[in-house]
């Protein structure tokens, strides 16, 4: 009976061993796993953003693919303003500026809607097909659509349609600009991820605490000109706002080398301060 | 009541036998004694750091179709090779067999088989390396130094591994996996040169059978400071004192007993020189570990940036930068990196400060390089000994634009081995 007993302590005490050396075992895999996968460091640093009180969402971990673009400035806009209808277009620096002799109505909360429909009529928009709506750049009175290349967007006042619209939610007039011949310059290469883009902002101290990262987007910026060419790179465009403020600020991440790009593009802000 | 007189001692032998186990396993996890890294990340030393698998990858593909004609895949939207090496994922039970050794035939039959794709590396690598693009599957393989991979596009049983030296022929039976991603990237959008491959001089050499039309490029440079490196290589815990000297082009930085930097401002080259003990391993594997460490260490760009050669005799190993998949060749035959251990005490690299960036457009059309034939006849005519050529790579030089230091014009060539040394078809055509 005694060796029962004895039996009995011996097993309790190897048991409550067993639970120590079990936790002991979890903790050495959590740990393993910091050490060893990059993602997870970097989740430790999306983790300290977030204790600075700087609001993030969900960010991709997923590396993308761009190229290096280029695209001309050229007159093909005049060239073939003739053909619009309907409108008093006018041709200024590369830009084609068009008043319509008649209001269109868009969908008041989806005015992207109506406009893709009307891109499709070269009568109306020139190119209108090589556009694609950019909700994050416009504004209930201002919709902005971007010049697509090479599977994504260009972010530039030299490649995008501006249409203005009244308080009754119409189209009045827009403004166009347009790069002719859009092309690769080097083969498809690997970016960096969202997150990454986010952290070396951060590491840069570009964000300040307090704030709410409003959204990010891979598209291409101008790097820069050479006589009537200009040459983009694919850009981590992040904006931030802070907290208690409407104001938006534009920061670019080089995709490719991760380095911060800092003269924001001149026009690019100010289609942004338009924002109310 | 008999049931239970045995269940005590059995769930106390259960209860021991746990808890040897897990002490076993804890006492033997290295990770027990690590303490936590991340704390020593810092946000300083952030860098495009590229894999061992893009740095060590093969540099050119040729697909040999149904009737024996083979082509170059060149990069033109995509990279080929990345496409390729991005397929090359499931192989799954891996087991590998000497095919012959010492047999042209043998060697040029498998290299040359119909319906496959082949991939080259530059210079010879092991094993190891090729396991990195292969998501680690060949861990298990005999670490054998290769300079091929030859991919069938209709056997998905089957993969070669060549070997120049001795010509020799290895080939692994994996399981069956599709083949469909590998058929997909022959259908993307490249340029294709017509080639052959055959021997040159006794080396197992890639042809090009017509002229060759290349695209010369103007890029922008990626201009990195002095100080950069300094901060970088010289700010170690145990230096506070470095000491500059200056003379008419150089700039020679140093900690006093261990560590030198040489800065050049008239071809913009930097030397840095590491007087630690070092491992001073001298096979291959090794080699070329220790050379990536010190590739990131150094912290040059590294984008295109690949393995191009290694010399035995110096033990040096040398990186160049592609452009479309092309190496590009400074003046004196220099690349990117090239780094050197000359004994347990001294590590050398050397490095560009300038390296290419943003390509950007160029109107100069393309231009035409002759066939390796032609080029070869040519040197011949203009008497060279062709006998000592062991090598010839497309490549592209590299020259100053006149317009902007920030520029560099990257113009196509012939580059041959000849006395040990990387010469451009062009300046030997002007030799004389």
């Amino acid at each position: 009976m005694n060796f029962r007993r004895i039996e009995i302590i011996f097993l309790v005490t190897f048991i409550a061993i067993d639970i120590f050396l079990f936790g002991m075992f979890k903790k050495n895999m959590n740990m393993q796993a910091d050490n060893v996968s990059q993602g997870d460091s970097d989740s430790v640093i999306v983790k300290e953003m977030r204790n600075d009180q700087i609001k993030v969402g969900n960010l991709s971990k997923k590396n993308a693919y761009a190229f290096y673009i280029s695209g001309e400035q050229s007159n093909v806009l005049r060239n073939q303003m003739g053909q619009l209808t309907n409108q008093t277009p006018q041709y200024v620096g590369h830009e084609l500026e068009s008043e319509l002799k008649q209001p269109i109505n868009v969908d008041q909360n989806n005015p992207q809607k109506t406009i893709n429909k009307l891109l499709t009529d070269s009568t109306f928009v020139l190119f209108g097909d090589q556009y694609v709506y950019s909700k994050d750049l416009s504004t209930s009175r201002n919709i902005v659509y971007n010049q697509k290349a090479m599977g994504s967007s260009i972010y530039s006042s030299e490649a995008q349609i501006r249409f203005t619209l009244n308080s009754d939610h119409q189209i009045v007039s827009y403004t166009q600009s347009y790069l002719e011949g859009i092309k690769s310059l080097r083969e498809k290469s690997e970016t960096i991820s969202e997150t990454r883009a986010l952290i070396w902002l951060y590491q840069y101290n570009e964000i300040p605490n307090n704030t709410t990262v409003a959204w990010t987007n891979l598209g291409y910026t101008k790097l820069l000109s050479i006589d009537g060419d200009r040459v983009f790179i694919p850009t981590w465009i992040i904006a931030i706002r802070p907290q208690n403020s409407t104001q938006i600020q534009l920061k670019r991440i080089n995709a490719f080398t991760g380095g911060i790009i800092k003269e924001t593009d001149e026009n690019l802000k100010n289609s942004q301060s338009s924002m109310d | 009541m008999r049931f239970s007189k045995y269940l005590i001692p059995l769930a106390l032998t259960i209860a021991v036998v746990v808890s040897l186990t897990l002490s076993v396993v804890l006492w033997t996890n290295p990770a027990n004694y690590r303490t936590n890294k991340q704390t020593a990340q810092s946000p300083t030393s952030q860098q495009m750091v590229k894999p061992r698998g893009y740095v060590y990858s093969p540099v050119q593909a040729i697909h040999t179709n149904a009737d024996g004609s083979q082509v170059i895949l060149v990069n033109k939207l995509v990279n080929t090779v990345t496409e390729i090496k991005k397929t090359m994922k499931n192989y799954k039970d891996p087991h590998i067999k000497t095919l012959s050794k010492n047999s042209k035939v043998d060697y040029f039959r498998i290299a040359n088989q119909t319906d496959s794709i082949m991939l080259n590396y530059s210079d010879t690598v092991s094993m190891k390396m090729v396991n990195h693009i292969v998501h680690n599957r060949f861990k298990k393989l005999p670490n054998y130094k290769i300079n091929r991979i030859v991919l069938p596009t209709n056997n998905s049983t089957k993969l070669y591994l060549l070997a120049d030296k001795n010509f020799t022929v290895y080939e692994i039976d994996i399981k069956k996996h599709s083949l469909k991603s590998l058929n997909n990237v022959l259908k993307m959008d490249m340029r294709t040169q017509p080639a052959s491959f055959k021997l040159l001089n006794n080396q197992p050499t890639v042809y090009v059978t017509t002229a060759v039309q290349m695209q010369p490029y103007k890029y922008l440079i990626d201009r990195q400071s002095d100080d950069y490196y300094v901060s970088r290589l010289l700010n170690s815990a145990d230096s506070q004192n470095i000491n500059v000297k200056r003379r008419k082009k150089t700039t020679i930085y140093g900690d006093q007993s261990s560590l030198q930097l040489i800065f050049n401002s008239s071809n913009r080259m930097a030397e840095f020189s590491d007087f630690r003990p070092n491992h001073n391993l001298r096979n291959l594997t090794s080699t070329l570990n220790d050379s990536y460490k010190n590739l990131i260490k150094l912290g040059v760009p590294m984008d295109n940036v690949r393995f191009f050669s290694y010399d035995q005799k110096t033990r040096s190993v040398m990186y160049r930068t592609y452009v479309e998949g092309f190496p590009i060749f400074r003046s004196d035959g220099f690349g990117t990196v090239s780094t050197r251990t000359l004994n347990s005490s001294a590590q050398r690299s050397e490095f560009s400060l300038d390296n290419p960036e943003v390509p950007l457009p160029s109107n100069k059309g393309y231009t035409s390089l002759p066939s390796t034939e032609t080029m070869l006849k040519r040197l011949e005519n203009r008497g060279y000994n062709i006998k000592k050529i062991s090598k010839t790579r497309i490549g592209y030089t590299w020259t100053k634009d006149k317009t902007s230091p920030l520029l560099i014009d990257l113009t196509p060539d012939w580059y041959v081995y000849y006395n040990n040394r990387w010469l451009s078809y062009t300046s030997l055509m002007n030799q004389y």
